[in-house]
């Protein structure tokens, strides 16, 4: 029946019923896609039509483009690797992925009596989709009513306020509004509103052209109606992701970073561990939250019943000189967006830099992060309409973040139905930042109902302190701390103001900052307008000197990102 | 007959320079301003000559390197070795600006000196 | 909190620090403080270590670094005060000092003279909408400077440097001096952008390729820089397709344009010339804000030290008028950029201000040659100087008694042309 209806909407599109696709579907309700196509986009079209079927419980989407060879990464070196090293540690839970996800989850579960390991291929936390979005919290009014994340939106960001006071990350709740400039776009906003009522977003209020204006000068032109939704908030993903990381880790989580999981291993339907190019850790529990390579992982565990296809996004940064709106201030139908998007805008950061996008583009590969012209001008677009102000002569950075959906633009968190103890929390594109509270809730949920007995952690502690920003401080207690260790006189970046003892404190913090960018996310160095050109060379030597490494080992971000090749004498 | 032109690298007026030569004999320069750029012009058809900066490695000072320069110019084609040599020795602070660093570099007749004064660490 | 009183505070100990603070000393202002971030004096000149400065104003050529040893030699012996390791974090609208280092914490200073001289900050990759990845392996020529000359550090093995500066062009012989491969210097205009002597002594003893009317367009590699793409532009500089080429390379070095640092100068509310990027100042460098003078490159772009210095002097000498105060604040007329002038400081005049000599820094649009620099008050021709050459990147000066001023009213506009002998 699946397959029969998925067939006819093919035949159906003129486009794609030139094409064989071989498409089956088995016993649980997963289709499986075969055939080949002339572009990547018609392998995601073909993709969504099996996905939007009723019924369907997963796609795997094997469609390839003509002539092009895919390149997959052979791991039989790694896994020999690991295994060789054996078991190195053996707990209840193994988390795979250091993202916001990953790190929302091992906090939660920190509050029982659980041993857990977090394992995260990259060499910190946040280096995914969680560090390359705009920050949103979004309210819940612009995703599908009935759809997993949808329900989970409305909740998580219900409790993002509890989880900013408990781990001290900067957040602001300032609400968010769509503009309306004409009938069109006032019946398009109306559905958002609608959306919302039928999500439970709370509090949503149409206002004129006068009022909106009034809540932000700074638009250039008075909107018909706009849709003011209050609940909306702001954070930087990144802080968060760190925040939850450091407060999971000081109640007993472990991290281990630069660590790739290369295999899962099973017996009798169950799960027994992971190999990684470190070795082999054993657990009763594996959660899979790896963002992007989630479907990979679990094709490893022996569940593949659904794909991932990487659609990116474009983020543009302004200078803090110039004024924007000070919260998400979108005109609703970009006609040219990607459909599966939201459309982008302009905001503001938690720190006062406007921020521009996300353009929404579908990309073949899952390492391919580079910006281009087009996805740059679809990003800078979307903000002009609004602020015309900001220029491009403001802009201080840009870059793209790749987020990971599957076919069914939905959420996929639950056990395996065919390895009892593999929990996929899988597929987590927008509205993931905001709904991560309520997904590691609901992970807890399915951990606790799976169990016998768990016993809480008696030393549990949710608060986390977040570290010194000298920037914010008043003199006395600027002149107060220099006292105390000179270090915080010294300033390192003059952009944002931030002291030695600030990087070094960084360095040595509970999830420790070994690289450039780590530095750069836990304290703001080199996010200004010079762009590390001042602060750069010295937190090499910092950070060479803290770790007791030589320059030549300094990274950017792990792997071969050296930032000195040799010394000259 | 041997027509070289030659943009001067003296001053900033970069003046354009036309040599003549025949034989290997220079019979005409011109279209410079001063004697220094007709100079320049002359040994840059014989025997090129180029001021000399680079860093030497520094010892006994929290900083890596001393910056030098040679106080005349030495031929172009000498560079290279010079570079070479003065990348294997070292200096030790604290250092006056002037210092001697490497006399009669490669028997040219050109010092190499201390572009800098560096006191010593401490 | 340390608290300085002080007759004139001056931010930046580069070259056109130093130069004010002597100066000022010359002038009879009692206690003078330089304010520098850096662990030495002589800011960017630390780290330029090739020759080239000093001509003009020694008449000796010399090295950045050496040059600068001429005034920390003079300052040393001097009584003037220096605060190394200082980073000033503010200047607000009362004209106090807040700045910041590990011995004395966070001190206010308040001085009757201020003297703004904290030079540029370079242009980085994103303002020059390089597409592509953020891979390590590509920075600004400066910082690629100040690993190489301060720190001894090679950051790559094989180089592509954009833009035909100065910065750019030495950038490319010191790499070739270090054992760096240097592919090619592209410049997205149809000029190179430094001096031609740089071109020959950087480029071409080298067969360093210099390719006009290119531009990288796009930086390749996750993490580490694996190549570039470049390709030809068009006269609005967009790139043409079908002329891309790829460039292995694991460093791209930017040398694409210069910014003059004025963060603290919008914290003091001192208003800023749209052209120069830099405060609008009058004949004694004086800034809109009473007491609050500028000078080097925070005040605009400059091509040669030696003249950065000479502005360094100006600000001190108008500082000392300011104390004894001799200094008018009206500031009635305005000069004016004509035809061929890019830019012209000082911005404002003040007839009765005015010194024995008027002194004009002014940059061409574009190269003449045979030029004539005309300026004009209220329509009347002045003075006019002829120049055998005048060249985009470099500053071109004029000065002319300020007596040819006096006989007009002290008003209008001061029009500054260049034009082509005869024109």
């Amino acid at each position: 029946m699946i397959k029969r209806r998925i067939l006819r909407a093919l035949k159906q599109n003129s486009e794609l019923s030139t094409f064989h696709i071989d498409v089956k579907v088995n016993e649980d309700k997963v289709v499986f896609l075969n055939g080949e196509v002339d572009n990547w986009n018609q392998v995601v079209k073909i993709g969504h039509i099996a996905g939007k079927r009723r019924g369907v419980n997963g796609v795997v989407n094997d469609i390839r483009i003509k002539g092009q060879k895919i390149h997959k990464k052979d791991k039989t070196l790694l896994i020999k690797k690991g295994k060789e090293i054996g078991i190195v540690d053996e707990s209840d839970v193994v988390i795979i992925g250091g993202g916001v996800i990953g790190c929302g989850i091992a906090r939660e579960l920190s509050k029982y009596k659980l041993k857990i390991n977090l394992i995260e291929k990259q060499e910190d936390v946040s280096e995914g989709a969680s560090k390359a979005n705009n920050g949103m919290i979004h309210p819940g009014n612009a995703v599908y009513p009935g759809t997993l994340k949808a329900k989970l939106n409305v909740k998580g960001n219900a409790m993002y306020s509890d989880w900013a006071r408990e781990l001290g990350f900067g957040f602001k709740r300032t609400g968010s509004i769509i503009l309306a400039y004409d009938k069109e776009q006032k019946k398009i906003m109306n559905l958002a509103y609608l959306a919302g009522k039928l999500n439970g977003v709370p509090n949503m209020k149409k206002l004129n052209g006068n009022e909106i204006m009034k809540m932000e000068p700074t638009i250039e032109k008075k909107p018909l109606v706009g849709l003011y939704t209050p609940t909306t908030a702001y954070v930087d993903g990144y802080d968060v992701t760190i925040a939850l990381a450091e407060n999971a880790s000081m109640n007993g989580v472990k991290f281990h970073l630069g660590t790739e999981v290369v295999d899962v291993i099973t017996s009798n339907g169950k799960v027994k561990g992971v190999i990684t190019d470190k070795g082999i850790f054993k657990a009763k529990y594996i959660i899979n939250c790896a963002g992007i390579y989630a479907d990979e992982i679990s094709e490893m565990a022996g569940d593949r019943f659904f794909t991932l296809h990487p659609r990116r996004g474009c983020i543009i940064i302004f200078d803090k000189n110039k004024t924007g709106v000070s919260r998400s201030t979108g005109i609703v139908n970009t006609s040219n967006r990607n459909k599966q998007s939201k459309g982008g805008g302009p905001q503001q950061t938690v720190e006062g830099n406007a921020l521009w996008g996300p353009s929404a583009t579908e990309i073949p590969n899952k390492e391919d992060k580079g910006v281009t012209r087009e996805e740059f001008e679809y990003a800078f677009n979307s903000g002009k309409r609004v602020n015309p102000n900001i220029t491009k002569g403001d802009v201080i950075t840009y870059f793209s973040g790749v987020r990971a959906p599957d076919y069914k633009e939905d959420f996929i968190i639950g056990m395996s139905k065919k390895v009892d103890g593999f929990i996929n929390v899988a597929a987590i594109q927008s509205p993931g930042l905001a709904s991560a509270p309520a997904i590691a809730q609901m992970v807890e949920n399915i951990i606790l109902e799976n169990s016998s007995s768990i016993e809480k952690n008696l030393n549990y502690n949710p608060i986390r302190k977040p570290p010194i920003e000298f920037r914010k401080l008043p003199l006395e207690k600027q002149d107060e701390l220099i006292r105390k260790n000179p270090m915080y006189g010294h300033i390192v970046c003059r952009c944002e103001t931030v002291t030695e003892a600030e990087i070094v404190n960084a360095i040595h913090s509970p999830i420790p900052a070994t690289t450039i960018d780590a530095i750069k996310r836990r304290t703001r160095s080199s996010m200004g307008r010079c762009q590390g050109g001042f602060c750069g060379p010295k937190i090499v030597n910092i950070l060479a000197r803290e770790l007791g490494k030589d320059v030549t080992e300094i990274t950017l971000k792990g792997s071969n990102s050296y930032i000195i090749n040799s010394k000259s004498r | 007959m041997d027509i070289k032109k030659y943009t001067c690298i003296v001053c900033p007026m970069s003046c354009d320079i036309v040599l003549k030569a025949e034989k290997g004999k220079i019979i005409d320069v011109s279209g410079f301003t001063c004697k220094r750029g007709e100079n320049f012009a002359r040994n840059e058809y014989i025997n090129p000559l180029r001021t000399l900066t680079t860093v030497i490695k520094l010892e006994n000072s929290h900083y890596n390197c001393l910056p030098v320069i040679s106080d005349g110019s030495i031929p172009k084609d000498l560079i290279g070795k010079s570079l070479a040599l003065l990348k294997k020795i070292s200096v030790k602070a604290p250092v006056t600006k002037d210092d001697l660093i490497v006399e009669d570099l490669l028997s040219t007749g050109v010092n190499i000196i201390a572009a800098k004064s560096v006191k010593e660490r401490g | 909190m340390k608290i300085i009183n002080t007759d004139l505070a001056i931010i930046g100990g580069g070259p056109a620090g130093l130069a004010a603070a002597l100066e000022g000393k010359k002038q009879g202002i009692k206690n003078i403080l330089i304010l520098e971030r850096n662990d030495e004096l002589g800011g960017i000149l630390q780290q330029c270590i090739h020759d080239g400065f000093g001509l003009q104003r020694f008449k000796y050529q010399m090295s950045g670094p050496q040059y600068a040893q001429m005034f920390i030699d003079e300052i040393e012996k001097s009584d003037i005060h220096v605060k190394l390791n200082t980073m000033v974090l503010d200047i607000n609208e009362n004209k106090a000092i807040h700045a910041v280092n590990s011995t004395d914490g966070v001190i206010e200073i308040n001085s009757k003279t201020i003297i703004l001289a904290m030079g540029c900050r370079e242009r980085t990759k994103n303002q020059v909408f390089i597409w592509g990845t953020r891979p390590s392996g590509v920075m600004t020529a400066g910082s690629l400077q100040r690993y190489m000359n301060i720190e001894g550090l090679l950051p790559g093995k094989k180089a592509v440097i954009l833009g035909s500066g100065d910065i750019g062009l030495i950038m490319a012989r010191r790499m070739t001096w270090e054992g760096i491969d240097v592919e090619g210097v592209y410049e997205v205009m149809s000029n190179p952008g430094g001096l031609t002597r740089n071109i020959v002594q950087c480029l071409n003893d080298y067969n360093i390729p210099l390719h006009l009317s290119t531009t990288v367009i796009e930086i390749h590699g996750n993490h580490r820089l694996k190549g570039v793409t470049v390709a030809k532009v068009d006269n609005k500089m967009n790139p043409i397709n079908g002329t891309e080429r790829y460039i292995e390379c694991d460093l791209l070095a930017l040398s694409v344009g210069l910014i003059p640092e004025n963060e603290l100068s919008k914290k003091a509310n001192v208003k800023l010339s749209n052209i120069t990027k830099g405060p609008e100042l009058n004949e004694s460098m004086m800034t809109s804000i009473p007491g609050i003078f500028a000078c080097g490159n925070v005040s605009a772009v400059f091509d040669l030290a030696d003249y950065v210095s000479e502005t360094g002097e100006l600000a001190a000498r108008g500082a000392a008028k300011y104390i004894r105060n001799e200094i008018n604040k009206e500031s009635p007329i305005e000069i004016v950029p004509g035809k061929n002038a890019a830019l012209v400081l000082p911005q404002k005049i003040n007839i009765d201000n005015l010194g024995e000599q008027v002194k004009l820094y002014l940059r061409t649009r574009k190269i003449i040659e045979k030029a004539v620099v005309n300026v004009s008050l209220h329509g009347n021709l002045v003075h006019s100087q002829k120049f055998r050459i005048v060249r985009p990147p470099e500053m071109v000066i004029t000065n002319f008694p300020s007596d040819k001023l006096k006989k007009f009213q002290n008003r209008g506009k001061l029009t500054v042309e260049i034009v082509r002998e005869g024109d």
